[in-house]
Formats: structure tokens, sequence, C-alpha cells
């Protein structure tokens, strides 16, 4: 008799897989498989105008660069209905309001390896503080032949000297909730309508500000749906909001870094040659995550492959909840 | 199901071979570890992972089912707290009454006392470490070798492991497993 026979025998057996769902469980896991022509993230940025009038958006399969098509007609209404049902649910209830983000950093230092770098990012809100706690998870060569690249390199740390890693401790900080972020108002209260979100968070650009209206708009939208405990109303009218900014796309289909597929707002590439996509559930219209690309190269960012995206942040979990912080 | 793979994880236009060798004996059990609905999604994103880290695969450190196996319980562990709610609904109520595992071996067993409800108090009590290791044996039917090199630890820590697993659910069972 094997080891732990008695396990196999008594526990109770998963059923069979519906063969329906298996098929496009397959093609879900394939497609990302299958190879496709390489255009790159600056090339789909650059041929957005002209795709679009043919119906279709060409956008990188994030992770290794290779793109898919998906039909702009219908990414509208897939974020339409999302959103629907966003501003239907009820808001939650706890004691305090916590969201946890793993972000996944690549970096070329030098151009001759890429590191992968994994950070569980949490942050906790009761109203009167904010409490973030960073942990360092890993940092490693991304493939076999970056680890070969980085030990002929002589093993530099795989952490920017400015940036040094401490994997496995989290570094915590609280801080009073009103010197934190931009002063919006109570979370509760902002506008569930989007023209009047977009007027009320509006009044906050500085004026003379170096950075243009629709860039801080964009920050400051990323910021509300990702740390601050705005109702799904609000969440919605931020994402119908960012959809109606001049230069935003949103395309269907797009695959984040662990195969997840959502409906995303594209923001127009910035003057840094940065680009940023925000990344909701199809169904239910919840942040995925964020995730962000250099469109070229740019002496500035030496350490980035243009191309192709460079950081996510995936949403683990965010709402209200009972739990407290420990330690 | 043991397969020769070297050239195939790491060639993307071959990797539909591994999906077709072992989807369901991952998705199996991922599935006899979580519901249904969450290792439906785990068990796809094993393979996900396994597709983008296929260069990582280093076919002369071992067969490519730890590996997968490996992956899996990573995504497992994300859920733990969700595996522990399980044993202990299992325990509470038993299992589903049209679920499978009613052969004659299992009305043995539980002719023996052993029955669903206990087992799965009893896995509910092991650490995430131990239960780990115990499920990728009877699970999986991975080797000690395989667990250890699946989970990236030491065959020392899957003995050890084993070990004090074996003990707690002797205690908690009354007989040995």
């Amino acid at each position: 008799m094997k080891d732990f026979q008695l396990i196999d025998d008594v526990m109770p057996d998963a059923p069979p897989a519906d063969p329906a769902r298996a098929m496009a469980v397959r093609a879900r896991v394939l497609g990302g498989a299958r190879r496709t022509p390489r255009w790159s993230w600056a090339l789909a940025g650059a041929a957005v105008v002209s795709v679009l009038v043919a119906g279709f958006l060409a956008i990188p399969r994030l992770g290794d660069g290779t793109v898919h098509t998906a039909r702009m007609s219908d990414a509208a209404t897939v974020l339409d209905v999302a959103l629907d049902r966003l501003a239907a649910r009820p808001s939650g209830s706890g004691a305090r309001w916590r969201r946890e983000t793993l972000e996944v950093h690549l970096s070329r230092p030098k151009g001759a390896y890429t590191v992968e770098r994994r950070i569980k990012d949490v942050v906790w809100r009761d109203g009167a503080t904010v409490r973030t706690e960073r942990t360092d998870l890993s940092a490693e060569p991304l493939t076999a032949t970056d680890r070969r690249a980085w030990k002929a390199a002589g093993s530099p740390p795989l952490c920017a000297a400015e940036d040094r890693c401490r994997i496995g401790s989290a570094r915590v900080e609280s801080l009073p909730a009103d010197s934190v972020g931009y002063p919006v108002g109570p979370a509760a209260q902002l506008p569930t309508d989007a023209a009047t979100l977009r007027r009320h968070l509006l009044r906050l650009h500085p004026q003379g500000a170096p950075e243009s209206r629709e860039n801080f708009l964009w920050n400051l939208a990323t910021h509300l749906l990702k740390d601050i405990e705005i109702t799904p109303a609000t969440r919605a009218a931020v994402c119908r909001m960012l959809a109606a900014s001049p230069g935003v796309t949103v395309v269907d289909g797009v695959t984040d870094v662990e195969g997840r597929v959502g409906v995303a707002l594209v923001q127009p590439p910035r003057e840094n040659d940065m680009q940023e996509l925000i990344l909701l559930d199809r169904e239910s219209g919840e942040l995925l995550g964020l995730q962000e690309a250099l469109l070229k190269p740019n002496p500035e960012y030496a350490d980035i492959r243009p191309g192709t995206p460079f950081r996510w942040e995936l949403i683990r979990s965010l709402g209200w909840t009972d739990e407290a912080p420990t330690g | 199901m043991t397969m020769s793979l070297d050239g195939t994880v790491a060639d993307p236009e071959r990797f539909a071979t591994v999906f077709d060798a072992h989807y369901e004996e991952i998705r199996r059990y991922v599935g006899r570890r979580l519901d249904l609905d969450i290792a439906e999604d785990l068990a796809a994103e094993t393979f996900l992972v396994a597709f983008r880290r296929r260069h990582t695969f280093d076919p002369a450190r071992g067969d490519i089912r730890p590996w997968l196996y490996g992956i899996a319980t990573r995504l497992v562990g994300r859920h733990r707290r969700a595996e522990v709610r399980r044993y202990r609904a299992l325990a509470r109520s038993g299992p589903p009454p049209d679920g499978d595992g009613h052969d004659q071996r299992v009305v043995d067993r539980v002719a023996a006392g052993v029955t669903v409800q206990r087992l799965s108090a009893a896995l509910a009590g092991l650490s995430r470490g131990e239960r780990d290791v115990v499920l990728l044996v009877a699970y999986g039917e991975l080797t000690y070798d395989e667990v250890a090199a699946a989970l990236g630890i030491a065959y020392g820590t899957v003995a050890s492991r084993l070990s004090r697993a074996r003990t707690k659910l002797r205690d908690a069972l009354g007989v040995e497993l």
C-alpha cells in the first residue's frame, strides 16, 4: 500500500472536468502559448488610430510580448455592462478597509539580464490612519538564461542600490489618514456620476502645475481605485470618467502576467514614453490590477525593456474587513 | 504518467502536449484541496504560470510532474484559509451525498472508524507545510525526492514534515497511516 493511501481512499474526489469547460481552459492556456506575430507595444500604440478605424486594436499579450486582437466595438459594451454590475453592488462593511497587491517588476540592469522582483503591498485604512506594509517576496533572474548572464556578470546584487531588498521582512508605516494622498474629501460621499466626479476632482489640479490635467486625473483615478475606500458606485464612476477622457482607449481581452483576462482602460502615451493600463474584471468590473510599459527606448530608463510591460500591480483582495493588522 | 519532454516544455508550439498530459491530474489535485470553482481557475493558472516560466524548467533536474505540482501547490497556498475552512466544513457535514469515494475500500475505512469528517478535521490540524507534503504524496503520488523538487525544499525537510504529520494524524485518528 502506498504512503497515505487512506487519505486518497477516503477523502472526496473532484468530479471529472466538464469537457466544454476543459476545452475552454485549454484554449485560454494555449492561446498564450501559440505564437502570434510579434508586434511591440510601441507599434501597437502608434497604430492605435489607424487600427481603431478597422475596428480592432492590436495589444501586447502581457508577459511574452506577443499580441492578439480584440474587437473594439465589443469592448465598450463589455465595460459598460461590467460597470453597471459594479455600481449596483453594496459597499460592504467592516472595521477597516484593506487592499493587498502583488507587485511584479522586471528590470534589465545594464541590459544584460532580466530580474523579476515581487513585492507584497498591503494598505489598511480605519478612518484615522493609513497603515502600509511592504514586503519583498523575491528578486530573481527571470529565466535560466538570465541567471547564467547574471552569474557571468559576477552575481551582483539583484536589487538596485537605492532600493535594497529585505526579503520576507515587512516595512510597516502608519500615518494620519489626512496626511496621505489627495484631499478628495470623504470617500463615501464622492460623486457617483462620471461628469460630476470629473469636475470635482479637477478642482484639485493645482494652477500652473507641470502635470497636465489629464495626466493628473489619471493618476488621481488610479489612486482612488487602488488606495481609497470609495463605494462601488464611485468606483464605476471613476472608470466611466476615464473611459470618456481624451485619448483613453477601452480594450477587451487583455491578459495580465498571471493570465487573467480583463477589459482594460489604456492611458494615452505619456510624455516620458510610459503608458499605464487599468485592468478590470469583465464580469464584475472589479479592479484586477494595473500595469505599465515603456513604449520606446528612452535613455532615462535604460534598465527597462521597451515595448513590453515591465510593472504589474495585481490586486489580491480589496474591501472592508473586520480583520486587523498584526505586528 | 511520465513523459519525456526534453524541449517540449520550452517550445511554445509543443506546450499543448504538456497541457493535455497533465491538466486533468493537476485539476483533480487542486480540486481535492479547494472548492471546485477556485480549483478550476487555479488549475488553469498553473499552466499559464508554467508556460510563462517554461524556460526555467530544467529536465535534467527532474520530471515535469513535480514541477507542475509545485506550481499548483504554491497557488493553493494563497488560499490556505479557504482550504482549512473546507476541511472544517467537511468535518461538520461530511462529503456531498453524491460525492465520489464510496467504493469498498472506503467502506472498509469507515468501518475502521476513519470517516471523511474525522480525516478532514485531522488535515485541518496540520500545518500548511505538513499538509503540502502529505497531499503531494497522497494525491499526486510523488516520491519524497519529487516532493522536495516540487516545493524547492531539502529531502530531509520533506521527511521531517511527513514524520510530524504522520504523528499528528495517528494521534487524531487512532490508526497508522
